[in-house]
């Protein structure tokens, strides 16, 4: 009897040193086949959200905005097509522009251009090999050097760098790809909130009004946006208006914008972060009430340049009013 | 023992296939080539249309006979001017410096602006051409003086920095100024003005500037020659010196600086085509690719860049422009080498852009690998926009109708596509009809969209649909 509970024991004892072993030595879990992504529709199959908010975004829209294809010639200015339908940008890595793409240049910045790896994998937040698009943790993602291949063909890391933003560390996703609902374990927002949402351009920039010396005297203070105010030099344009209280028509006050290279008339107004610019109204009509607005406007040019309609053509930003 | 003649024929299949092509080569190209042809003077590293010092007071010493030059050339008497033209030719550079100053004083008259510029003009030495080129990128300048400003460079016996002149034809917004300009560059061997007259010839701002580019026109041509009939001198070393340093721009950060070197290298005479074919090696991958696109733009100019070309389908990141490229030049030869990028497989980039090729070349032989293509549905897309320029327009305009209507595809490449084919047949009047006219602004999304609707509705009634 103790013979036969020896033996069982002894099995027991080697069984269970078996499976302890094979944890320990087992050959690690293969990796899934390459597959070769062709499509950001193909992301689609196991990261909708991201895709749905990707496909809101601008980012989707870059090479079919009609916007976009005008100020372009309909991308016949043949440099806009590098960063409208690039390559991935880890092709030819951070900081450094991107190539143009040939093929499905409709999908413009799309999900391949961003996290598409050299060797075939995809740039994530965490390592899982088994997965089909093999994601690899790649902090790149999160650095502003990542948005600057395309983002600086227009200033606007260039502005970011000499912002004290800059030094605080708080750089482009904090602000164009905040976590879903405020929460980091829900991931970010593909959605890239820019220039095309209201909201965040009037969280960019405050506006003031105050009487002072016979005159009315108007602030514009940026006091969020982490580059100058508008960014995306020469393409956007922000605009003071000021009207008598209870006509239709604005009257144009200044401009916020960074002409072309042939508006030779024009100089740069762009507003530098945390810089304020100080217009006065000096206007026999400015005596009694009178409104004042900011409107933004993603095309720098008006239908009508001598009696521009803003409130068609413009975003309105902020309005104050102000008593006689 | 008995293992040896597998390990035998192991050892045999392991190491490189022995019909591997080799790689390619990529090294250094662009700078060693700077190093052989240094500048005469060094140029300056941006060409941004900044203000020139046009304010600037004078403090550059003035010597009497420089006081001398510019009085004479300010008067009406030939051969008063004639003498200070001689005496120009002799300064030494310090009044060259001070001959700029007047020239991009605002304060001075302009009598002494417009004689600064002609003593500019008479002096050999390159510093006054220098000053002469510097003066044109401020366009805040009176466009007069500009004109005044190119005339002389043409004037001059020798000029060093052909390119740089050449760049004022993509940013000068004076009519005449951009006459002279095409006028003094054929002075000096250059057609690249031709196709900015022809432009004139139609939309100059009087008659007058329309029949003096028409006169101009005529002349550079029956001067030089068509441009495939008279071959180009080989290059004075100075003028090469100067294309690498255009060259060395195409790896600038700067798209705009990019796109300015690609202006004026395509431009060039035909023998800047070797130099770019050589940059198709270099190991900056920026440079490669926009030499490429230069190559390109060149069209049937830069058909001898046909072999580099191909053998540049070899090099990832450089095939699909190599492929692009390959169609612009046309000729004929290299369809079979695209129509087998077609199935390249790994890089649906090189694959979209051997088919766009394929329809740039104009050869319809390819419609039948063309329309072999049934997979990815991007690449599909690219097949029918090709054949529409091969003349397989009636096949393809229903896949084409259903993009233009939005089915992912690029609406705009189809409404592009679709209207060469429109355009050829009852309802082209129509079509042309439905164009946005720029005149009338930026087309805003929702035009383009009641746009894109009324551009189908036609289709569909071409089509019997």
């Amino acid at each position: 009897m103790q013979a036969s509970i020896r033996i069982f024991a002894g099995l027991l004892v080697s069984t269970v040193a078996a499976l302890a072993l094979y944890q320990v030595f087992q050959p690690p879990e293969a990796p899934a086949q390459a597959r070769q992504f062709t499509s950001s529709q193909e992301c689609a199959q196991c990261h909708a959200e991201p895709f749905r908010e990707w496909q809101d975004s601008w980012h989707s829209r870059s090479w079919t905005d009609p916007d976009v294809r005008a100020l372009s010639n309909d991308f016949a200015n043949t440099d806009c097509i590098d960063c409208h339908a690039p390559r991935p940008v880890f092709e030819t890595g951070l900081a450094n522009r991107v190539l143009p793409r040939a093929a499905r240049r409709a999908e413009g910045v799309d999900c391949i251009a961003c996290h598409q790896l050299p060797d075939g994998g995809m740039a994530g937040t965490f390592d899982r090999p088994d997965a089909p698009c093999r994601p690899q943790a790649r902090r790149e993602l999160a650095q502003v050097e990542f948005c600057a291949p395309c983002h600086d063909q227009h200033k606007t890391v260039t502005q970011w760098r000499a912002s004290r933003y800059a030094a605080q560390g708080i750089g482009c996703i904090d602000c164009h790809m905040p976590y879903r609902n405020g929460d980091p374990n829900q991931g970010r927002d593909h959605t890239m909130h820019g220039g095309h949402d209201i909201e965040l351009v009037r969280k960019a920039v405050a506006l003031r009004a105050q009487r002072s010396s016979g005159a009315v005297e108007v602030e514009i203070e940026n006091v969020g946006a982490g580059h100058h105010f508008p960014t995306d030099e020469r393409s956007r344009a922000a605009d003071v208006f000021w009207r008598p209280k209870g006509e239709t028509a604005w009257r144009w006050l200044y401009r916020f914008r960074s002409p072309y290279r042939h508006e030779v008339e024009l100089t740069d107004t762009l507003l530098p972060a945390h810089a304020t610019h100080t217009l006065r109204i000096e206007d026999e009509n400015a005596g009694g009430a009178l409104e004042v607005a900011l409107f933004y406007k993603l095309t720098p040019y008006w239908k009508t340049p001598a009696a521009p309609d803003p409130e068609a053509e413009a975003k309105l930003v902020h309005r104050v009013e102000l008593l006689p | 023992m008995r293992w040896w003649p597998l390990l035998l024929v192991l050892a045999a299949c392991s190491g490189e296939p022995r019909n591997a092509a080799p790689a390619y080569r990529l090294e250094p190209v662009v700078a060693p080539a700077q190093a052989r042809h240094p500048l005469t003077l060094p140029l300056a590293a941006a060409d941004t249309g900044a203000a020139a010092d046009t304010g600037a007071a004078a403090d550059t010493a003035r010597s009497e006979l420089l006081e001398q030059v510019l009085g004479a050339l300010g008067e009406r008497d030939e051969r008063l001017k004639t003498l200070a033209r001689k005496d120009a030719e002799q300064l030494p550079p310090a009044e060259i410096a001070a001959l700029r100053e007047v020239l991009q004083d605002a304060a001075e008259s302009d009598s002494r602006r417009g004689a600064a510029a002609e003593a500019l003009g008479a002096s050999p030495l390159p510093e006054a051409e220098l000053a002469l080129l510097e003066f044109l990128p401020d366009l805040r300048t009176p466009a007069w003086l500009r004109a005044v400003v190119i005339f002389q460079w043409g004037r001059r016996a020798k000029n060093l920095y052909l390119g740089k002149a050449i760049l004022r034809l993509k940013y000068e917004p004076d009519d005449e100024a951009v006459i002279w300009l095409a006028d003094a560059l054929s002075r000096h061997g250059s057609r690249a003005g031709l196709d900015g007259l022809e432009v004139l010839m139609q939309r100059a701002r009087t008659e007058e500037l329309r029949a003096l580019a028409a006169e101009r026109w005529q002349a550079i041509r029956s001067e030089t020659g068509s441009p495939s009939a008279t071959p180009d001198a080989p290059p004075a070393s100075e003028r090469v010196a100067e294309a690498w340093w255009w060259i060395g721009k195409l790896a600038d950060w700067d798209l705009r600086q990019v796109d300015d070197a690609r202006f004026v290298l395509q431009r060039l005479p035909d023998w800047v085509v070797p130099l770019l074919c050589e940059c198709l090696h270099d190991s900056n991958v920026y440079t490669r690719v926009h030499a490429a696109q230069t190559l390109a733009r060149m069209g049937a100019r830069a058909r001898p860049a046909g072999a580099a070309l191909l053998e540049a389908l070899a090099e990832r990141q450089l095939a699909p422009t190599a492929a692009e490229a390959l169609g612009m030049l046309g000729d004929a030869g290299v369809r079979p080498a695209l129509e087998r990028c077609l199935n390249a497989g790994g890089d649906p980039d090189l694959a979209v852009a051997a088919a766009m090729a394929l329809g740039s070349l104009g050869d319809a032989s390819a419609l039948p690998a063309l329309r072999a293509i049934a997979a990815p549905p991007d690449l599909v897309f690219a097949t029918q926009l090709a054949r529409v320029r091969l003349g397989d327009g009636l096949a393809v305009a229903p896949a084409l109708l259903q993009a233009l209507e939005g089915n992912g595809h690029d609406p705009e490449a189809a409404a592009t596509a679709l209207g060469e084919w429109m355009r050829q047949g009852a309802r082209k009047e129509q079509w042309q009809a439905l164009l946005h006219d720029s005149a009338r602004g930026i087309e805003s999304a929702e035009q383009a969209a009641v746009r894109r609707i009324a551009q189908a509705r036609l289709v569909r009634e071409e089509l019997g649909l």
